[in-house]
This record gives C-alpha cells, sequence and structure tokens, in this order.
C-alpha cells in the first residue's frame, strides 16, 4: 500500500517506466563493470571509472532537468496546450499533465542520482547543478518563445557565472540556484498570461512537421519573392544584443575554465565562425536577390561598386576584421610561453570575450535588414533551376 | 498611371533597353509588342521590379519602384507581375495554390473562397482544381498561374505573354474577356507583352512597339495607322514599324519567283 501510494507520488514527475529502467540500468552497469574489472585484474583505474561514473549522473541529471520542461511546459506541446486552452484551467490551479515548479520528487530524484556519486565529496554538488542547467536552459528557450525575452536572457545571462565558477562546486550551484529563482519567477508569469500567442511554428511538435509547413507555404516563382509580406527584423533588435552579450559572458567564463594551452581554441574557433557567418550572410541576401550587374560588366562598364547592393557584404567583412583582430590579439596575449602563462591572459580572456560579442552584435543588429533590402536594394531577382537546387526547392517546383 | 523614365538596362555589358520613357495611364490596357529578343520581357520585368535597371526609375502612382520599403510594399500591394514561365508549387493543388496566394495578398477567406471557385470555373478547372499542379498539362498550368495573378485582386496586372504557353481557345476567350472586364468596369491597368498582334485590335486601348531597345511607337491600333499611313490589317501596320523591309522582303521574294 505504502509502495503503490509512493509509486503514485512519484509518478506525478518521473518519465515513461522504460526510460527510468534504461537510466537505472545504464548506472548499474557502470558498477557491475567495475566489480568485474576488480574480480578479473583485482587492482583497476578507480579515477577512471569515477570520471565515467561521473559523466553519465551528470547526463542523466541534464537530461532529468530538460524532461522538466519539454514534458511539463505547455509552451512545449502544442496538443496539450490546445486542450488546455479548451478548460477551465488557470495559473492558481496546478498543470493537468504534472507540474512545472520544481516539487519534492524532484528531489528525490536528484538525491537518488547522489547516491550513485562516489567518494562523496562536494563535487557531489555538480549534480544537482547540472540538472539545473538542463532545467532552466530549457525554461530560458520556452520563456523566450512566448516572449518572456528579458527573463530568458536574465537566465541565460546567469550562466555565464556558472560557467565562471566551474571549478568551484558550491559557488556553481549558488549561481545555478541564483538562476532557478530567476526562473521560478519565469514559470509563475508565464502561467498567468496563458495562453500565449506563439509562432506558427510552435503549434507544430517536431522539425520535420515544421519542415513540411514551411514547404507548404512556398508558392513558387514569383510569388515567394513578389508577393507584399511585412519587411521585420528576423531578429529583433533586443534579442541581438542580450545575444550577443551572453556570448561574450560564456566566452569569458569557459576561458577562465580551460586549461593555458586549451585556451587558444576558442578564439580560433570564433575566426573560423567569423568566415562562415560571412558565407552564410552573403548567402542569405544574394541565394535569390543577385547583383544587377556581373562582377565582368561591372569593370568593362566602369561601375565598379553598386552601393545599394554591395551594402550586403560590408558588416560581415567588417565584422570577420574584428574578429581576426581581436581574436589574434588574444592568441597572443594568452599563448603560453617559456613559463606556461602568456603575457597577460586576463586581458586576453576579456579581448577574446568582448571581440566575440562585438562580432555578433555587428552581424546580428548592424547592417541591412534582410526583409527592408528585398524590398528597396537595387537587385536582380531570380529563381532558376540552379538556383532551386541550391536552396533545395527543385523537387518542390514546377516551370510551366 | 505607371511612368518610365530614361530606364536603361544591360545584361552584362549589351545594352536591352535604351532610354525608354514611357507612361501608362490608369484603366488601360496595353500591350507590349516587338519582336523576339528586343526587350520586351526585360521592359515587363522593369517595371515588375525583378530587374534594377542601371539607369532611369519606373514609378507607380507616384511610388518609385524600390525607392524606399514603403514605396515599394505600396507598389507590390497594388500589382502584380506573372512571368512567361513561372515556377509553381507542384505538390500542392491548384485550389490550394490560389487561396495561399490570395492569402499572401489579404484577401478576406469569405471572398477568396468564393473567387477561388468562380477563377476554377471559367478555367474549366473545377474538377483539376484538387488534383495536384504536377498532374496538369501545359496549358492547364497556364491557366492556374493566370488564376493567380486575378485572384490577387489588385488593380495593375503585369503579364508577361499571357496568351501562350498552351493555352486553348476557350481559355484565350476567357482571359480576353476578363482583362478586359478588369479594364472598363473596375478601373484596373493591364501591361502585358505579346510577339504576335492578333489579339491586339480588339483587347489593347494602346500598343507599345518595341525594337532594339527602344520604344518605337506608343499609340493606340488607330494611331499606329496613322503613323504608318497604312489602313491595312494591324499585324501589317505593326510588321511596318518593327521590321519595315519585311514588307519589301517579300515583295521582291514574289517578283523573283515569278
Amino acid at each position: 500500500m505504502i509502495n503503490l501510494g509512493i509509486n503514485r507520488w512519484m509518478r506525478r514527475v518521473l518519465p515513461r517506466s522504460d526510460i527510468v529502467t534504461f537510466a537505472v540500468v545504464s548506472l548499474m552497469s557502470i558498477e557491475v563493470a567495475q566489480l568485474i574489472c576488480i574480480a578479473l585484474f583485482g587492482n583497476i583505474n578507480r579515477d577512471e571509472f569515477m570520471r565515467i561514473r561521473t559523466t553519465f549522473i551528470m547526463l542523466n541529471a541534464l537530461g532529468y532537468g530538460i524532461y522538466r520542461i519539454v514534458a511539463f511546459h505547455p509552451a512545449a506541446n502544442a496538443e496539450y496546450r490546445a486542450w488546455l486552452k479548451l478548460t477551465p484551467w488557470s495559473a492558481e490551479k496546478p498543470l493537468p499533465a504534472g507540474p512545472l515548479q520544481l516539487v519534492p520528487q524532484d528531489l528525490v530524484v536528484i538525491c537518488l542520482l547522489l547516491l550513485f556519486y562516489r567518494p562523496a565529496s562536494i563535487k557531489m554538488l555538480y549534480i544537482p547543478t547540472t540538472f539545473l542547467i538542463g532545467y532552466q536552459l530549457s525554461l530560458a528557450i520556452y520563456a523566450r518563445l512566448i516572449g518572456q525575452w528579458a527573463l530568458a536572457y536574465l537566465i541565460a545571462f546567469g550562466f555565464s557565472f556558472i560557467i565562471l565558477f566551474w571549478d568551484r562546486p558550491e559557488a556553481a550551484f549558488v549561481a545555478a540556484d541564483g538562476c532557478f529563482i530567476i526562473g521560478r519567477i519565469a514559470v509563475s508569469r508565464a502561467l498567468k498570461t496563458f495562453p500565449w500567442d506563439l509562432p506558427w511554428q510552435a503549434e507544430l511538435n517536431s522539425f520535420k512537421a515544421i519542415n513540411e509547413e514551411q514547404k507548404k507555404r512556398r508558392l513558387g516563382w514569383p510569388v515567394d519573392q513578389l508577393a507584399p509580406k511585412d519587411p521585420e527584423r528576423m531578429i529583433p533588435y533586443h534579442d541581438g544584443i542580450c545575444i550577443s552579450l551572453i556570448a561574450g559572458c560564456w566566452c569569458f567564463g569557459a576561458l577562465t575554465q580551460l586549461p593555458t594551452e586549451a585556451r587558444l581554441i576558442p578564439p580560433m574557433m570564433v575566426i573560423i565562425g567569423s568566415g562562415g557567418a560571412l558565407i552564410a550572410v552573403l548567402a542569405a541576401f544574394a541565394a535569390s536577390h543577385r547583383s544587377p550587374l556581373g562582377i565582368i560588366a561591372r569593370l568593362l562598364t566602369l561601375r565598379w561598386i553598386i552601393p545599394s547592393y554591395d551594402e550586403i557584404a560590408i558588416v560581415p567583412l567588417v565584422a570577420i576584421l574584428l574578429s581576426i583582430c581581436t581574436q589574434v590579439t588574444a592568441i597572443i596575449l594568452m599563448a603560453p610561453r617559456v613559463n606556461m602563462v602568456g603575457p597577460n591572459p586576463l586581458l586576453g580572456m576579456i579581448l577574446s570575450s568582448i571581440g566575440l560579442s562585438l562580432t555578433l552584435l555587428l552581424l546580428l543588429v548592424c547592417g541591412p535588414v534582410l526583409e527592408r533590402w528585398r524590398l528597396a536594394a537595387q537587385h536582380k531577382i531570380v529563381f532558376d533551376l540552379a538556383t532551386a537546387e541550391t536552396v533545395g526547392k527543385a523537387d518542390q517546383f514546377v516551370q510551366l | 498611371m505607371i511612368e518610365l523614365t530614361d530606364v536603361t538596362q544591360h545584361y552584362g555589358v549589351r545594352p536591352v533597353l535604351k532610354n525608354i520613357h514611357l507612361t501608362i495611364q490608369t484603366g488601360q490596357l496595353v500591350a507590349i509588342i516587338g519582336p523576339n529578343g528586343m526587350g520586351k520581357s526585360t521592359l515587363l520585368s522593369v517595371i515588375a521590379g525583378v530587374l534594377s535597371p542601371q539607369r532611369g526609375t519606373v514609378s507607380i502612382d507616384g511610388h518609385k519602384r524600390k525607392g524606399t520599403v514603403e514605396d515599394e510594399l505600396w507598389i507590390r500591394q497594388h500589382a502584380v507581375f506573372l512571368p512567361d514561365k513561372p515556377w509553381l508549387p507542384k505538390n500542392r493543388t491548384g485550389r490550394e495554390f490560389l487561396i495561399g496566394v490570395g492569402r499572401l495578398y489579404s484577401i478576406d477567406d469569405g471572398v477568396l473562397l468564393d473567387h477561388v471557385d468562380r477563377l476554377l470555373r471559367v478555367f474549366e478547372l473545377e474538377r483539376e482544381g484538387d488534383w495536384p499542379i504536377r498532374s496538369y498539362s501545359a496549358g492547364q498550368q497556364k491557366k492556374i498561374a493566370l488564376s493567380s495573378s486575378l485572384v490577387t485582386r489588385v488593380p495593375i496586372l503585369l503579364l508577361d505573354e499571357p496568351f501562350s504557353g498552351g493555352l486553348d481557345p476557350s481559355g484565350i476567350l476567357a482571359l480576353k474577356r476578363i482583362l478586359r472586364h478588369l479594364v472598363d468596369q473596375s478601373g484596373a491597368t493591364v501591361v502585358m507583352t505579346t510577339p504576335v498582334p492578333e489579339l491586339l485590335e480588339e483587347l489593347a486601348d494602346s500598343i507599345v512597339i518595341l525594337r532594339e531597345g527602344e520604344v518605337v511607337a506608343h499609340e493606340t491600333a488607330d494611331g499606329l495607322r496613322r503613323l504608318v499611313q497604312c489602313n491595312g490589317m494591324l499585324d501589317e501596320v505593326i510588321a511596318r514599324l518593327i521590321h519595315p523591309r519585311t514588307l519589301d522582303n517579300l515583295a521582291s521574294y514574289f517578283e523573283e519567283g515569278v
């Protein structure tokens, strides 16, 4: 009877029984493997086993944190949300599918995971911290989706402190708790404002369905290109600014946690990423809106620059130049010398982070707005088979 | 009113349109005619905003094409362009396609569904309207493409060779009557290109003759007759303007043959 009661109580938040079984078996298998190795070889590398076990436990905690939002947040499930709209549910009442806020059952799950952690140490705090990361990260995404952008980015900003203090489990845990408080506010406010006005993508439950719907919405040439559409920014200003700043903060936190010799990797990745962004931005603009004059025609007609068209290249080029300058300088400042320390690693880390922020800021906030540029710039609108194949549309359309 | 001022368009370094000055009054059906490769479709593409001319401007009712975002949006809400070879979504039914286009132009659903029904009926696509477009013949695809322009209910229609592409006689008749009705009853402006002059006498209010990238004449049918001092058929009048030597060549051909 007590068992049944506990089962029922726990089932309010637990995933399906097969998932729980898989998680328990995966954790137990490490213990069994360790016992077999001890029996067979006597002396084993306990540190290696501890690392594997810790990784498994943390992955379970992270997965459980994500699951708690994805499975219970009405914004994550279109059918649940549609049904909830039809019920007399209000924010004061418990959510019918299960609680979105953390409840004592979650503490039980985390404690059970902690039982697998050995030997007991302060590092055990990584388990609840990882759970909170998964929970808060998913929560921040859905908070942004339903329009709580300030709270969403505040949670994301709080993650900078978790990263910054990652080598001190107690401080990282406190930082995660700080995010949790913001998350609690976000959840209670979100539920009070239900039902939400969500983008159409949120009404579909899978990427495949979204992709199919996107295909359905395409109407071919020239309707897609010439129909009057609202020239909205794809990425609103506040999103661009917040993403840029938070990326810089996360970058700084990550650099402080990396070993000296690995600190050169993030700046290099930023440079490579900027190059990729340059190509992506130019492709997004020029895919179906080409220059009114080709390169040879420009040379022969002495119209080397067409300002209204060529403005699309200015921001990505400035961004990549800025990225190269800041990240190369950061690498020089952080590069290990004879004594394994660069001339000024802290300055290098700060410069690298600011460089990343500014690069993203340029790419996301500055420069022409795609939909507005498509309306008012001097270009040649094209939709030929080559373009169609490039953007994967050839199988959807037939040319008269 | 559609106004083109000093429009010059190059493909690479080859000039296709040269210093075009043209004014098309509101509520007229204007046909652009000329030999192949002389810039008819290019001229229509410039008016439609598909091409940006190297020099000159296009303005519609005082709104400059690609001038500002607001101007361009206004034009797009009031003008629709149908190229001679559009790309249609082959996996959607004709009805779905027309409804999708109508919604893009913010047509009220009640009005839209009724209009789609009427368009499918007038172009004899009632049954095929619920089939995927990939199963359509070329003529049926042309009809659905034309219907997509008509379903927008915009007052300015820019149609590139609307009567070609496998349209059957009933389709040609339906389109002629619809275009004339739109111009006469709704005050719509229609600009269309055609390589052949047969339809123009009864259809066009005025005719733009394009030769080697330049406007040779922009007149009514009678105006063109006066211009070349010929009271013959319109195709002969147009031939005199576009190919001044064609009739002489023909005469000499028959003389030599005799």
